[in-house]
């Protein structure tokens, strides 16, 4: 399994996905703080707020993105024929990108809040309050987790169609979809704009009306990978099968 | 030129690009809709025009995926060196694609702007002001998109990949939002199409805003880019 994940990283060492996850982490910091630079009398939450907007409205595309390449590259550059040759059971591949997909987020997370954080002791003249700060780390972990929960469906997509295109073409309608549905009742319950949503509410910002309880919306994203995960699972079936 | 271009109608039989035009039709319908019928009472000009922005953000995607897809499958399935051996010149090759784009943006456009007037018609009765607001919304959206062709191709030419291309647009997608909604938005050239064609059709956050910058920099970017990518074409040639 070790030795996948390792294949997995060394395949996108160089690639220039990277600079996609980068600019993923930087943009929304810099973006916020571009916004706020006439004004530097916002509070901390606003700062936040708007950065973890950007950065979630985002995220859709740079994360659907980057596992559909992760995903697609395989049937792009023909070698699956290749990998299907290897001794290890087939689900360890997926499970090995669902890793690195797991790292790449984390990594970018991190960076985001790094950004923010900085921009934000940069711009602003009010001090971080610590309680906000232990908040905003708490969310940032809940973002990852809700980012990465969402990736199955991109990676399955990228699988059926055998092309990273499906994988933006879905990052791009979960933006418009964020956008555009932000005053309707029902955004809360589209998979895709549960993180926009519920980061929005945790952090304590009432602009978006959701249901107090967030049970329903976490079920839903818990359903929504394994429904992926389930299909991309019997499709993996097929192709073995009809290999052999 | 008639055949090269008939070529690369052939060429898209049995690609996504089937799939996707018909989809980026779909998606602002659905969802003007869906705000029509959840939102507070609001008319349904009302709702395309603040949703306006998202619509053109829509048609911009697919014009970049498209572009990309079209300039680099030439590279991915080896076909360069066919294309050279034809008795047509490349840039002439180039110039097939580009007018294969502005007709898919083209008919995308009067499409999508056409269905919303129908459901328009529909929902509110038959208005002849929207409908000339809606077909000019149509063909300024079609020619300022259509501005941006040689951008991508250029990038698509000079990446040479749909990934190492695609990279790029999604970098300068991630920066719509919220650049689109700044004063200054139009001089990053691929929000000009979004700004203006919501202006027109009265977005409130532009009224301040003047025609004329975003134009000048669309027919920049159109001359800059059409200059590169002929020379980049010349060069291969």
């Amino acid at each position: 399994m070790l030795r996948l994940m390792e294949a997995e990283i060394k395949k996108l060492h160089a690639s220039k996905m990277w600079w996609l996850l980068a600019a993923g982490a930087v943009l929304p910091a810099l973006i916020t703080s571009l916004s706020f630079l006439e004004d530097r009398n916002i509070s901390w939450l606003i700062f936040m707020h708007v950065a973890l907007l950007i950065f979630n409205v985002q995220s859709l595309l740079i994360f659907s993105s980057f596992a559909a390449f992760l995903r697609a590259r395989e049937y792009e550059e023909n070698m699956l024929e290749v990998i299907l040759c290897y001794p290890y059971p087939k689900r360890n591949f997926l499970f090995s990108k669902l890793v690195v997909m797991l790292l790449a987020i984390g990594i970018t997370v991190i960076l985001f809040g790094m950004c923010t954080l900085l921009s934000g002791s940069i711009l602003l003249k009010a001090s971080l309050p610590p309680s906000l700060f232990r908040h905003f780390i708490k969310i940032l972990l809940l973002v990852s987790l809700m980012h990465f929960l969402l990736s199955p469906a991109a990676f399955f997509l990228a699988g059926l169609t055998h092309m990273a295109v499906s994988g933006v073409i879905y990052g791009i309608a979960g933006m418009c979809l964020c956008m555009m549905l932000y005053s309707t009742d029902f955004i809360q319950f589209i998979p895709m704009c549960i993180p926009f949503v519920l980061t929005d509410h945790i952090l304590g910002m009432d602009v978006m009306k959701i249901l107090p309880d967030y049970g329903i919306h976490w079920s839903i994203l818990a359903v929504w990978p394994a429904l992926f995960l389930f299909a991309d699972a019997k499709k993996q079936e097929n192709i073995y099968s009809r290999n052999q | 030129m008639y055949k090269l271009l008939n070529l690369e109608f052939r060429k898209l039989k049995g690609t996504f690009l089937l799939l996707l035009v018909p989809v980026t039709f779909l998606i602002p319908l659905i969802l003007v809709l869906i705000q029509h019928a959840s939102g507070p009472k609001a008319s349904l000009p009302d709702i395309i025009t603040k949703s306006s922005v998202f619509i053109q953000m829509i048609s911009f995607a697919c014009v970049v995926i498209s572009g990309c897809y079209i300039i680099t499958r030439e590279y991915k399935s080896n076909m360069l060196p066919y294309l050279a051996v034809t008795p047509n010149s490349m840039v002439r090759v180039l110039f097939c694609k580009f007018i294969l784009l502005f007709m898919e943006t083209f008919v995308l456009q009067l499409a999508i702007f056409g269905a919303l007037f129908c459901v328009n018609t529909v929902l509110d009765g038959f208005d002849g002001d929207i409908a000339v607001r809606f077909l000019v919304s149509g063909v300024l959206s079609a020619l300022f998109l259509g501005c941006l062709i040689p951008a991508i191709s250029f990038i698509a030419l000079w990446r040479q990949s749909f990934a190492g291309s695609s990279i790029i647009f999604l970098v300068l997608f991630m920066l719509t939002f919220p650049f689109t909604f700044m004063s200054y938005g139009y001089i990053f050239p691929h929000l000009v199409p979004i700004i203006l064609v919501s202006k027109y059709l009265g977005y409130e956050r532009y009224t301040q805003m003047g025609y004329g910058p975003g134009i000048l920099i669309l027919a920049g970017t159109f001359a800059a880019f059409s200059y590169l990518s002929v020379r980049c074409m010349k060069k291969k040639e």
